[in-house]
């Protein structure tokens, strides 16, 4: 695809503070209408990477292009036709979450109604009530709705669902799943797996300021696991060799973190006999699923997104 | 204009929600020339006359720190201009939008303090309204672009006050606004010549209450706009 065509375009990036490389050469492309996740613990990137996509920093090398356009020459266009939700959300306290929304919507030459906006981040019980008043995750909502007002047709969203309650983040999911239908593009960070493997079209695994690997979720975890995951936790005091578990039938890998250690079995039920012949008295809990992305990351790096 | 606009009256609702700034900008500074007033008052020339226009000079440079300084430093740590960078407001509409908001609140200021002097002490205005608005409108500027400095010099919402705090006390006590220079020691009375707010209290002194001058008019607009050119 050409240049021109991506929704937004990166190419070897790079980007240093000191002797850190926050960005150590990162490249991709996200088509329009997609949505794009980036995926990755604290400090491996990603916010920087946005922050260089929106203008607000300078790389050190490397080229941005969204919808064709640069920055600083067409700062002003592109700012017109992108949101943003930031990570601080960079609001006047004392004003009133349809006040703080209203400002915005001044900035632009067309905007979406207050109401509207107030009603797809489920503010309008909040529409009076001061900034300094509203709990973090009502906040992250007003920061969300901020972002929409010129009806943007690329949506950059910096862990969205970060202090959102179980409920709040699922309606956000809904809201993602909206612009999408309506043809937005979304890029947005995030180091919940399983946001990522709801919400995204493609995700970009990045760690240490690297994409280690970009692909569907479906797709990653296809590639990285055929296999169904079986996790174990064992009593303290009584660990479980995870060496010795690697010779099971139908083992294919195992990863150790503490006390969990995880399985990726081919034949379940053959896996599981052996297993519980041989470790049975050091197994508290056992759990089998599906592989997740969050196995992926494991994989990859070696290293839990937890950490 | 609908950015600026914008701008101008969410500066404006955040001032006139914060009663800490209003008291700073308005009460205090009208309560001190009352008090002042009271005080020195049996001397002929420390009466409402002397301390109204002062107090109003010293009203204005407190619009720089407390109106100005503080909350820019306070909206720069809430990274506010930051979010606002990614829209297409430019810097000239936000930056026309703040300063024509302060101001304003001179205006506001000079108006409080003229009913304030009418209703309570009859004091009427004595020179040319036309270079009072002047005056007003110069001295909020020289304050206000004070402020912007202050706050540029400002790393953090607690270092915004050490700056803030001498600059605005030295500018008080060797202006000749508390007390007439002619009491201050010799070597003082240089630095007093240096001093924005004493060409701004000297000027609203002559065009409010006809006190005898301390320079020419035209030297207080001067040293205004040498202080504005100076600060931006």
């Amino acid at each position: 695809m050409e240049v021109l065509n991506w929704a937004v375009w990166v190419k070897d990036l790079k980007k240093r503070y000191g002797d850190v490389k926050a960005v150590d050469g990162i490249s991709f492309g996200v088509s329009p209408g997609e949505v794009f996740g980036m995926l990755g613990p604290n400090g491996a990137g990603k916010t920087t990477t946005i922050e260089i996509l929106l203008g607000l920093r300078t790389a050190d090398s490397g080229d941005v292009r969204i919808l064709g356009m640069t920055h600083p020459e067409d700062h002003r266009r592109i700012a017109s036709v992108i949101g943003a939700q930031l990570q601080t959300t960079g609001m006047y306290l004392t004003h009133t979450v349809r006040e703080m929304i209203q400002l915005f919507s001044d900035f632009y030459s067309e905007a979406a109604p207050v109401d509207e906006l107030m009603d797809m981040v489920g503010l309008c019980d909040k529409a009076g009530a001061l900034v300094k008043n509203l709990s973090g995750g009502q906040r992250q909502r007003l920061a969300i709705a901020i972002a929409l007002v010129n009806r943007p047709a690329v949506v950059f969203l910096d862990e969205p669902t970060t202090g959102l309650d179980p409920q709040a983040r699922r309606s956000l999911w809904d809201l993602i799943r909206s612009l999408k239908a309506s043809g937005t593009t979304v890029l947005l960070t995030t180091h919940y797996m399983e946001e990522a493997e709801q919400l995204c079209d493609r995700v970009a695994i990045v760690d240490r300021g690297r994409i280690v690997e970009m692909d569907s979720p479906a797709a990653l975890i296809n590639k990285y696991f055929k296999h169904i995951a079986i996790e174990l936790e064992s009593p303290p005091g009584a660990e479980v060799d995870a060496a010795s578990l690697r010779s099971l039938p139908g083992v294919a890998n195992v990863a150790a973190d503490g006390r969990k250690v995880t399985l990726y079995s081919s034949d379940v039920p053959t896996t599981m006999a052996s297993l519980l012949g041989t470790a049975s008295h050091s197994v508290k809990h056992m759990v089998v699923r599906q592989a997740t992305l969050e196995d992926v990351f494991l994989k990859i790096t070696g290293r839990s997104m937890r950490q | 204009m609908k950015a600026v606009w914008a701008i101008y009256r969410a500066n404006f609702r955040e001032y006139a929600r914060n009663p800490a700034v209003l008291a700073f900008t308005v009460i205090m500074p009208l309560l001190l020339a009352v008090f002042l007033s009271l005080i020195m008052g049996n001397q002929e020339l420390f009466t409402i006359d002397y301390y109204l226009p002062n107090m109003l000079g010293i009203s204005l440079m407190w619009l720089g720190v407390f109106a100005t300084a503080q909350p820019l430093v306070e909206q720069r740590e809430q990274k506010i201009f930051r979010r606002m960078a990614v829209t297409p407001l430019s810097r000239q509409s936000m930056l026309w939008g703040q300063v024509l908001f302060r101001v304003s609140v001179g205006l506001f200021q000079a108006a409080v303090f003229l009913i304030a002097g009418r209703i309570g002490f009859g004091v009427r205005v004595q020179g040319s309204w036309f270079l009072l608005l002047g005056a007003t409108v110069m001295g909020a500027l020289v304050f206000v672009t004070m402020g912007y400095v202050l706050a540029g010099l400002a790393r953090s919402q607690e270092a915004a006050p050490v700056i803030a705090q001498p600059v605005q006390m030295g500018m008080m006590f060797l202006s000749s606004t508390l007390l007439p220079s002619a009491m201050l020691p010799a070597g003082a009375r240089v630095v007093v010549r240096a001093i924005p707010l004493t060409y701004v209290a000297d000027a609203l002194r002559q065009t409010i209450s006809a006190v005898p001058p301390m320079f020419p008019l035209w030297v207080d607009f001067a040293a205004m706009a040498d202080s504005w050119a100076f600060t931006r």
